[in-house]
């Protein structure tokens, strides 16, 4: 079961993503995310602690926040485990956004 | 388990329960139902995207065990001839977003299979449940 929270603190977005960040929960988080395009953004978080597995289109929503959001803007990417961490690492996105 | 279903976004949710449904009767681990669901997210993705000019074409899914404790999933579709195996695997130095989806599926499926089949595209994607 796929869900998220986006929290800001100040100029911080914490985004919690639980389940199976797949195609359709990308895109609602996507579509959710355009909402703070320019709205003075300085750096995002995504929590991916509770997150059980992810697509592609996962990493696509989290090269859109480094991206579009705001131009190199800072990225981190916190509690990744096992198998969304097996996906990250094969993906490359650990070389441009802070991995922890 | 042989079902169709329209290749629409819309979708794809509903065929990947179909086929986890499947595998839990098999009395797989967690970690292999996430590996089915991010690997059929893929193909299905793929399929909608690409295999068809027109909305709305057709997706259809065979599951099914063998003898040798092997599942394999059939992803049919009557769309434009693609083989993911064309594609090599890309190195990860780089972060390519439309080669990740492929990677991933070439990462976690234990065998993959393609066959042009007449007008069809059959992706034949197996996991041995013995090794999971």
């Amino acid at each position: 079961m796929f869900n998220y929270e986006i929290n800001r603190k100040e100029n911080i977005l914490e985004i919690i993503v639980e389940g199976e960040f797949d195609t359709e929960g990308a895109k609602k988080l996507q579509d959710d995310l355009e909402n703070y395009i320019e709205n003075n953004i300085l750096s995002v978080k995504f929590d991916l602690s509770k997150t059980t597995a992810m697509a592609s289109s996962g990493l696509r929503v989290i090269y859109y926040a480094k991206e579009f959001i705001k131009k190199d803007m800072q990225v981190d990417v916190v509690g990744a485990q096992g198998l969304v961490m097996k996906v990250i690492k094969m993906s490359g996105m650990s070389n441009f956004v802070n991995v922890v | 388990m042989k079902k169709t279903f329209t290749a629409e976004n819309s979708q794809i949710r509903i065929i990947i329960n179909e086929i986890k449904l499947f595998v839990e009767n098999l009395n797989c681990n967690d970690e292999l139902l996430n590996i089915i669901h991010i690997v059929s997210d893929e193909v299905l993705s793929n399929i909608i995207k690409y295999a068809y000019k027109n909305p709305y074409g057709i997706i259809e899914i065979e599951c099914k065990t063998d003898c040798n404790n092997c599942l394999s999933i059939i992803f049919i579709d009557l769309g434009i001839p693609f083989n993911p195996l064309k594609f090599k695997k890309e190195d990860s130095e780089l972060f390519t977003i439309g080669m990740n989806g492929i990677n991933i599926i070439k990462e976690f499926a234990d065998n993959i299979e393609y066959v042009r089949q007449g007008n069809a595209n059959r992706l034949i994607i197996a996991f041995n449940l013995s090794s999971k």
